[in-house]
């Protein structure tokens, strides 16, 4: 058709189609006329030399006697009668020595001949033609020639000029024929070829039309197309498929609200560690446009040192293994990191082959601040709690001091006066008796002064160290409290400074009196060893024990202070108080410290 | 006679009526009548030359026509006596010769094309041939009509011996041809070098003579022979005095006027017909008579 691709390209699926359907029909046509007119041809070339042949036969048969009784008008008619058939241009009737008998032109009759068609017609015993034309129109035509013969003499020959103009006007009217036929076959073919292409494209420019809408969005075009061949089932499958993509949008739409709605970053990675999707929080807060991050390679938002998307790192997720509320920092475009709780896990397909990994993070850059301040807060607290505590032991051995010194000697003085009053007036036997009891009252607010004094500030321990001290109290809880203590120690006193003895004397101390306050307990066993580089303290009762979270739980206000100060206390020394307990199984309270 | 016998009687008779009149119906409407047309050589071309007026004559008498074509006297008389012809349409030298066989009352002459009672025969010869005269003929090979014909055979000879000329002797060959187209075309074509035909061939049959290709403008007559009568159609003498009526009755009825008639007229190469009589040949017979005698 002569198009190039590019002109070929711009017409439409109905153009193209008719215009393929008609060149095969003009092809066909074509084709068809050629072959027909070729073989109309062959078959007229036959036919013409049958008919020549079977004239001449007859002529040769009926001029036998007119031949033998010289009957030249007998032999004229059969010339003349010969010469009315179509397309005869001449007959010829030869005697055996070549001498015209009788000829279509009477001015021949008499003459010899002597040319190569006659010889050969001559001393042929069979039928036969040449092709020649004739020398004054050059019209073509067939010599057809064949003997006169009777028995097995040869009375002459007969030479029929048969035209070929025959066969030409046939093949020129069938030409025309199909011509016209091939016209109105094309004709009929462009037009059935233009109703077949309609017939098929119409319904795939529908579809193509409702893609085109199903692409722009569109997601409520159906197709009402009602055929049962191939394309009524596309135009069904496209209706399915746009209400499954309908569903899935919405429900894309929803997952793509809500990640777009997330406060935390969500990035989806390759699996060649390559950026696929980031969301909008991702973009906000790291200062990057999507386009800059999607097919990123991960270290754009990850800084190069953290190991755990290193090769190993990522092939591990990869494999399955995932990663929970793990710190880390993302670069952000100026550069700065910004500290992320990060989550990740691998991402498959629903046949379980693995697309990727989907990451998680939030912004704790807030929290970070937050723990920073909580630390520092806890830094101060706990500072100021040791403050406390540094000052409660000295307001502690101030009033021990106070109570052993002043209210003890002033005790001391009240016995001695009252013991006077007595030696003075102790004849008389009511006030010697008082006085005794008084004496005594006094000797006993002495002793729990003297014991206020020491539990306020055990002198003993600066006196003669924690080691004795712990000894000297746990032997005086037990008999005090009735309760079996065992006492595992280890010399103490080289681990400690001053005011750590303090303190590990008062959490024993806090102990003992948890135990007899609370626990029920009938025996304890206590622990303070030293073990290579680290200290182990433990107190270890058989009591009714105590619901441990519900111990912590509570609220400050029922939260108790001798936990609580413990805890302090043991952090202060540098380590961390555990404390375990179960109904009716005991507690156990314990800590190390590295040394 | 009872009645019975009565009705009976009644039912035979017409029952042999019946069978009577379907007999002779059916032996006339069977029977076909045979017209023998002389002299003609060629069968083909004598059925062509006389078919129209057959058809004709079937139309105007209602009977079935056969054409026979009797090759010489000798079958024409066999077939006469046998009563295998009923109708005859010959020269009149013919006639003469078989005139007690036929009815002499119902006679008809045959016009010529001009409408005359007389034909005679023409000596035609090739204008090139250098032979103006019959003393040119000596030598010469010469075709004759058929041996029945008048014109062209039985007073053609007298005139070659009028003119001197022995035909047995003094010709180089001499033939008996068909008809006249025939008898031209052979000396057209040079293959006689002179013929006797028809004295209106020439000049009247162009139709016929282009058919073969002849062209009359080469040829000339040189001589012409005597008079003599017309052809004759006669009828066999026991011949149903009917059927001869309505034969010459249709006969007598074509007339050169009518386009249609003029047609058959033409293709039998006559110009009509008239009634004749016995006597109008006694010249004929005179002739054939002296020549006998001579």
């Amino acid at each position: 058709m002569g198009l190039c691709p590019q002109q070929w390209l711009k017409f439409s699926l109905r153009i193209k189609l008719t215009l393929l359907i008609e060149s095969l029909v003009v092809i066909i046509v074509v084709v068809t006329g050629i072959i027909t007119t070729m073989r109309e041809k062959e078959s007229l070339e036959s036919e013409l030399r049958k008919r020549g042949l079977a004239l001449a036969a007859d002529v040769a048969k009926f001029t036998t006697s007119p031949m033998l009784s010289n009957d030249l008008p007998t032999l004229r008619r059969f010339v003349n009668h010969s010469m009315e058939q179509d397309y005869v241009r001449y007959v010829i009737l030869l005697d055996p020595q070549g001498k015209v008998v009788m000829h279509s032109n009477l001015k021949e009759v008499g003459k010899i001949y002597r040319d190569s068609m006659t010889a050969v017609a001559m001393k042929s015993e069979k039928h036969g033609s040449f092709r020649a034309s004739l020398p004054e129109n050059g019209e073509h035509y067939y010599d057809i020639y064949t003997p006169i013969s009777l028995e097995d003499a040869r009375l002459g020959t007969v030479r029929l000029g048969y035209s070929y103009m025959a066969v030409e006007k046939e093949i020129a009217s069938a030409r025309r024929q199909i011509f016209v036929i091939g016209m109105i076959t094309i004709l009929i073919g462009g037009i059935s070829a233009y109703l077949l292409a309609a017939f098929i494209s119409l319904p795939i420019k529908k579809i193509t039309d409702a893609t085109g809408k199903v692409a722009a969005g569109d997601l409520i075009t159906r197709l009402t197309i009602r055929r049962n061949d191939e394309i009524g089932i596309l135009a069904n499958s496209f209706n399915e498929m746009t209400e499954n993509l309908r569903k899935t949008t919405i429900s894309r739409d929803y997952v793509d609200n809500i990640i777009g709605s997330m406060n935390d970053t969500l990035v989806v990675l390759e699996p060649d560690a390559r950026i696929s999707s980031v969301n909008k929080a991702t973009c906000e807060l790291l200062g990057y446009g999507e386009e800059e991050l999607i097919d990123r390679d991960m270290h754009k938002i990850l800084p190069m040192e953290e190991t755990l998307f290193s090769d190993s790192g990522f092939q591990r997720v990869l494999a399955g293994e995932k990663i929970i509320n793990l710190e880390i920092d993302y670069l952000a475009k100026e550069g700065t990191r910004v500290p992320m709780l990060f989550s990740a896990t691998v991402l498959k397909d629903k046949e379980g082959r693995i697309e990727g990994v989907v990451g998680i993070a939030r912004d704790i850059t807030e929290r970070r601040k937050a723990e920073e301040a909580l630390r520092q807060s806890e830094w101060e607290l706990r500072k100021l709690s040791a403050q406390l505590l540094t000052a409660q032991e000295e307001e502690r051995r101030r009033l021990s001091v106070e109570l052993h010194d002043e209210l003890g000697q002033s005790l001391m003085v009240l016995k001695l006066k009252v013991r006077a009053i007595q030696r003075a007036w102790g004849a008389e036997a009511g006030l010697k008796k008082e006085c005794d009891a008084v004496i005594n009252y006094i000797n006993e607010v002495t002793e729990n002064v003297r014991r206020l004094s020491r539990d306020l500030s055990p002198s003993i321990l600066e006196d003669l160290g924690l080691t004795i001290a712990v000894r000297r109290l746990v032997e005086s809880s037990g008999k005090l409290y009735n309760i079996d203590c065992v006492l595992d120690m280890t010399e103490l006193d080289a681990l400690f400074s001053r005011d750590q003895k303090i303190t590990v004397y008062r959490i024993v101390q806090e102990c003992l009196t948890n135990i007899a306050k609370h626990s029920l307990a009938s025996h304890v066993a206590i622990t303070l060893r030293r073990q290579e580089d680290s200290f182990f303290f433990e107190v270890k009762d058989d009591g009714q024990g105590f619901d441990v979270q519900d111990a912590f739980g509570r609220d400050h206000a029922h939260y108790g202070l001798g936990l609580s100060a413990m805890h302090e206390r043991v952090r202060m020394l540098g380590g961390a108080l555990k404390v375990e307990s179960r109904k009716e199984q005991g507690t156990s309270i314990s800590f190390t410290l590295p040394l | 006679m009872s009645i019975r016998e009565l009705g009976n009687g009644i039912v035979a008779f017409l029952f042999f009526f019946c069978l009577l009149a379907g007999l002779s119906s059916a032996e006339e409407g069977g029977k076909k009548i045979v017209i023998a047309v002389s002299p003609c050589s060629d069968v083909v071309l004598s059925f062509k030359k006389f078919h129209p007026l057959v058809t004709y004559l079937q139309a105007e008498t209602g009977m079935e026509i056969k054409l026979v074509f009797p090759p010489d006297a000798a079958e024409f008389e066999a077939q006469i006596k046998n009563k295998d012809i009923d109708f005859a349409f010959q020269d009149p030298n013919v006639y003469v010769k078989f005139a007690p066989l036929y009815d002499q009352n119902t006679l008809l002459k045959a016009l010529s094309l001009k409408g005359g009672v007389l034909q005679s025969g023409a000596v035609v010869t090739r204008k090139d041939s250098n032979i103006k005269t019959m003393k040119d003929l000596v030598g010469k090979s010469v075709m004759f009509g058929s041996k029945l014909s008048a014109s062209k055979w039985v007073v053609a000879k007298m005139l070659f011996e009028e003119n001197g000329i022995d035909i047995d002797k003094d010709l180089a060959m001499y033939a008996n041809g068909g008809c006249c187209e025939d008898i031209l075309f052979n000396v057209f074509l040079k293959a006689f070098d002179a013929g006797v035909v028809c004295d209106h061939f020439l000049d009247e049959h162009a139709k016929k003579q282009r058919e073969l290709g002849v062209n009359a403008q080469e040829l000339h007559v040189i001589a012409t022979t005597r008079w003599v009568p017309t052809r004759v159609f006669s009828a066999r003498k026991d011949v149903d005095g009917k059927i001869v009526s309505s034969f010459d009755r249709a006969l007598l009825k074509l007339n050169s006027s009518n386009p249609e008639h003029a047609k058959i007229l033409y293709s039998a190469e006559v110009g009509g017909f008239q009634q004749a009589k016995d006597e109008d040949y006694d010249e004929m017979r005179a002739l054939i008579g002296e020549k006998k005698a001579r």
